[in-house]
């Protein structure tokens, strides 16, 4: 599950580099390009989209074809700063209750192996904060679904009304 | 004509050229930040989102987090004392090198930027500090020097002074003497060689512990445009 998604949390000493794992693969960091593909891929969710979740200190945003999602983690920098931790993968127009699982089981397994942990409460808002992706994708197809009807019915009657003219007779 | 009048004229004289060039002082400060678009640049924990916190609210964050995924913010009027200016929206950034893409996009629309480094750690000589600056130095000085034609207004921001007990037990007098020490660190001197030398890239020191701080920093950054 983890190979979809950019896990991303920075080294809690604020010295070291950050922790990114893109699609399965542990960036190291000599890995300049691919590291700054990561976060540009992250930040342009963030620039492009908006924040459809927020609360506890789990944030969602979506651009239309990707997601980002940030979480607390229990453990705190060295400057005593809250230390999140963050998840960006691509969803489509099917997207449903599974991608919350994933992306939290993800998550769930990141914090663990770099040495940190996440509360089983933000856990659980993390899926339940992709309720709010899944109604903005079925709102998102619903207006293109009616968009495309409306493109038809003005093609239907532009078709009819030069049928009526007997512009389209032989 | 007696003395006492011409005495008066010449008050008068003065205190009018005085307020009209303190008048053209002040507008070059507006002018020089009316609409810009502000980059704030500087590796972890130097200071990036509560400035850009302060700059785009007036306030200070009420709690602290690190900086992973990106922050859009706001652009507002910002006033601050006798200045009120109008700054455009911005990111924050994360401060990991591996943003330094993201860093060049913020640097390469703005017209001024903001670079923030530890001012009490440099000061210490220590070396990783001055070894992420220098890597910093590195992409900043090709970015500015890709735009010679409209290189942006360079400001090298020494924060967390507070920590330095020397800075803390600075009198008024001796402040200068401290700033001039920080200038002449090499990897400063560098900067400011790369920022288009000290009339292009300019130096402010101070701290952002309380809102009073750093009010009184960000005072003094702007009062440098004019300088």
């Amino acid at each position: 599950m983890t190979g979809k998604f950019i896990l991303w949390a920075q080294a809690l000493d604020n010295a070291s580099p950050d922790h990114i794992e893109m699609r399965g693969d542990t960036l190291s960091p000599e890995d300049i390009a691919r590291r700054q593909e990561a976060v540009s891929l992250v930040s342009g969710v963030v620039k492009a989209g908006s924040r459809i979740f927020e609360g506890a200190g789990v944030q969602l945003t979506e651009d239309g074809r990707r997601f980002a999602v940030e979480v607390p983690s229990v453990e705190r920098d060295r400057a005593g700063r809250a230390a999140p931790i963050v998840c960006c993968g691509d969803y489509d127009s099917t997207v449903d209750d599974a991608l919350g699982v994933s992306v939290a089981v993800s998550l769930d397994g990141f914090a663990r192996r770099i040495g940190r942990s996440i509360l089983p409460e933000h856990l659980k808002l993390t899926r339940e904060s992709f309720v709010f992706l899944k109604k903005k994708s079925s709102t998102r197809r619903l207006a293109r679904a009616i968009r495309t009807g409306a493109v038809a019915l003005v093609l239907l009657a532009l078709a009819y009304w030069l049928a009526t003219r007997g512009f389209l007779e032989k | 004509m007696p003395v006492q009048i011409l005495i008066l004229i010449a008050v008068g004289v003065a205190s009018l050229l005085w307020g009209k060039s303190l008048a053209k002082a002040w507008d070059k400060i507006v002018e020089a930040f009316k609409g810009k678009r502000v980059a704030v640049l500087g590796a972890r924990g130097v200071g990036k989102t509560h400035l850009i916190k302060f700059l785009t609210s007036g306030s200070i964050p009420a709690e602290y987090k690190q900086t992973v995924l990106p922050e859009k913010a706001p652009g507002r009027w910002l006033q601050l004392k006798d200045l009120d200016l109008k700054l455009r929206d911005t990111l924050d950034v994360s401060g990991d090198k591996a943003a330094y893409a993201e860093w060049k996009e913020l640097h390469d629309r703005s017209d001024v930027v903001f670079y923030l480094l530890r001012a009490d750690r440099l000061i210490q000589g220590d070396g990783k500090v001055e070894s992420r600056v220098s890597d910093d130095l590195h992409h900043i000085g090709s970015w500015l020097d890709a735009r010679r034609s409209s290189r942006p207004q360079f400001f090298i921001i020494g924060t967390h002074c507070d920590l330095d007990r020397e800075f803390r037990t600075l009198t008024a007098d001796k402040v200068g003497d401290y700033v001039d020490k920080f200038r002449k660190l090499p990897i400063i001197c560098e900067l400011v060689a790369r920022g288009g030398g000290a009339h292009q890239a300019k130096v402010v020191l101070g701290s952002m512990a309380t809102l009073h701080d750093t009010e009184l920093l960000v005072y003094q950054v702007f009062m440098q445009v004019i300088s």
